[in-house]
């Protein structure tokens, strides 16, 4: 057997590195092998690297490994002097080339329906390569080695030529079923799915086809050709990329011209002979000019994109000026008008107490009546415009706070004394209970503070029919704070309306079962007062007709 | 088991397998050198 070439019979020279050798300096074969192989690696790492779980992506990368074994082994074939190690690794191929088609159908697969594909569709892909395992050592792979007029090649047997090339297209038919269902399925955008599956099938049937012809008549040479169908394959695979955002890669087009620009100019490192860089550029210009007008569309469009984004946020801008012109004015407008009420409103109140306390002589009885009717409505008017004034202040900013320590347990405690006659008339119980370590100082807003509590025991006495209300104050020392709970027995609240309850204008849904008139501004003005005061105010209820809570807390002192 | 489980061992098997069969071609054509190769004009050589 000859094992080593004769030196004078063929010229083939050593190769180093197993892929080293002149036989392939300046030839076409560096080229035709690493580019695609390199370039299918890259994408697959970088689609890998955004999306690790994504089985697509596994899949992805699987495929491009065994595509780039493949074009290692084979180029070993190319460049060796050994018939024995060309036997070798012609044999080992034809597992790295039916993984390779494996791994596209898994990846297809995997990219409709976002898993692997059922254990037995595996078991059936395992039981194909069991042929493979038992005759790959044997005559049915490879017939001989063939040296006739110093050709270097392996005669492929029928292990190779029916059963690997058939299920190659069998790969092939399956890939195509699959995408045909996903178009039905309108599971995604149609142009997306027949694109995927177009750059896929390109790569294997252009893979498959060069190696055809090389196994049926001889021409391993025109059989390279069938290797670019892995760039292009990339190609379309960046374009899905930057057009769909697949992966959830958000690449920009001109970066992806840029990388693919740079692996190709690159790649003319690898040829040396001026004929072979000059097919490359005219292979490369072509590929540029298909490419390039796909994602300069795609750049026009992002930049549209971008400018009408921009143009957005420039009229929303100034949609918020506007808005904050407006709700200024709308303040100033209630501040004014509700000062503009005021002045008459002290006029009808004051008039009234005077005619009721007997300083303009006895009225009758019936216009006492009367009298005193107007003098409660233009109490509670005179509550609402001041509810509206201190709403005013507050979003204005001119709320003055005269914050001092003092005792808000004492403070507290009066204010249910003076409250519990009208509980009294109201059937109702108001109690007073503390929990105190210390002595129950705070540093806030006397006054303030008494309209907060006011508020709050009120709204008891008003939202409570039977039953008690409780005013319990305690402290937390550890947290400093102060905390005055009212909890009532009234007709509590769902969580839908405690949820609105501090908001402007907010009423409890079943505040008119009671038959209550208020504006809905007293907890939002307690409320900002509290937190302007370094507090906050809070509420809970078991729900409607299972009272409330509410809690107000302050910073404590000691 | 679980299909995924059963899905592993499987892919596992067919992996040790592929190995195996790698390391029968080494010792055919490398070690033992077992095959046949043709040359011109006179038709293929027998075997060393």
């Amino acid at each position: 057997m000859l094992n080593i070439v004769d030196p004078t019979i063929c010229s083939w020279s050593t190769s180093s590195y197993l892929i080293l050798s002149e036989n392939l300096v300046g030839s076409f074969q560096y080229y035709a092998h690493f580019l695609p192989s390199i370039s299918g690696l890259i994408i697959a790492i970088f689609v890998l690297r955004a999306s690790v779980r994504n089985k697509a992506a596994q899949a992805l990368l699987f495929t491009t490994i065994m595509f780039a074994m493949w074009c290692y082994l084979d180029l070993i074939t190319w460049a060796s002097e050994r018939s024995d190690v060309i036997m070798f690794v012609w044999s080992t191929l034809i597992y790295f080339e039916l993984l390779m088609y494996v791994g596209a159908f898994y990846f297809v697969y995997a990219f409709f329906n976002k898993q692997f594909p059922p254990f037995k569709v595996e078991l059936g892909i395992f039981v194909m390569f069991l042929p493979l395992i038992l005759f790959g050592h044997t005559k049915l792979n490879l017939i001989n080695f063939d040296f006739t007029n110093c050709l270097k090649y392996a005669t492929e047997g029928p292990l190779w030529q029916y059963y690997v090339y058939g299920f190659e297209l069998l790969f092939v038919g399956l890939i195509l079923l699959l995408t045909i269902t996903e178009v039905r399925l309108k599971r995604r955008e149609r142009r997306e799915t027949i694109l995927v599956a177009a750059g896929i099938l390109l790569f294997l049937l252009s893979f498959s086809i060069g190696n055809i012809i090389g196994s049926f008549f001889g021409d391993w040479e025109s059989g390279q050709f069938g290797l670019f169908g892995m760039p292009i394959f990339v190609a379309f695979l960046g374009y899905i990329l930057v057009r769909y955002q697949t992966f959830k890669i958000k690449l920009l087009a001109t970066e992806a011209l840029m990388a693919g620009q740079l692996i190709l100019l690159c790649s003319l490192l690898l040829v040396r002979s001026i004929e072979s860089a000059q097919v490359i550029a005219v292979g490369t210009i072509l590929f540029f000019s298909v490419l390039g007008t796909l994602l300069i569309k795609s750049v026009r469009s992002e930049v549209s994109q971008r400018e009408e984004i921009e143009k957005l946020a420039t009229n929303l801008e100034s949609t918020n000026e506007r808005l904050r012109i407006v709700d200024q004015q709308k303040s100033e407008f209630v501040s004014i008008a509700s000062h503009q009420l005021r002045s008459p409103l002290t006029a009808i109140r004051g008039y009234t107490s005077m005619i009721l306390d007997g300083n303009y002589g006895t009225a009758p009885e019936k216009m006492n009546e009367v009298l005193g009717r107007i003098h409660e409505s233009a109490k509670l008017m005179a509550f609402s415009i001041e509810d509206f004034l201190n709403v005013s202040r507050i979003e204005s900013g001119n709320m003055k706070y005269a914050n001092t320590d003092f005792n808000l347990k004492e403070q507290a405690e009066h204010i249910v004394d003076d409250l519990r006659p009208e509980a009294i008339r109201s059937g109702l119980i108001l109690l007073f209970k503390s929990d105190m370590r210390g002595q129950g100082i705070v540093y806030a807003d006397v006054s303030k503070t008494q309209q907060i509590l006011h508020n709050l025991i009120n709204n008891s006495l008003k939202y409570t029919q039977k039953g008690s209300i409780t005013v319990f104050v305690y402290d937390d020392i550890g947290r400093k704070k102060l905390f005055v709970n009212v909890i009532d027995t009234g007709i509590g609240m769902s969580p839908e309306t405690i949820n609105d309850l501090f908001q402007k204008f907010s009423r409890a849904k079943n505040a008119n079962s009671v038959n209550i008139n208020g504006t809905g501004l007293g907890l939002f003005v307690a409320r900002e007062m509290a937190r302007a005061m370094g507090g906050d105010i809070s509420c809970s209820s078991a729900g409607e007709q299972h009272g409330s809570t509410f809690v107000l807390t302050l910073p404590l002192v000691a | 088991m679980h299909d995924s489980t059963k899905a592993t061992i499987m892919r596992t098997i067919l992996a040790v397998s592929i190995l195996l069969s790698i390391g029968v071609m080494y010792y055919v054509y490398i070690v033992d050198k077992n095959y046949d190769v043709m040359t011109s004009p006179t038709g293929p050589e027998d075997r060393p």
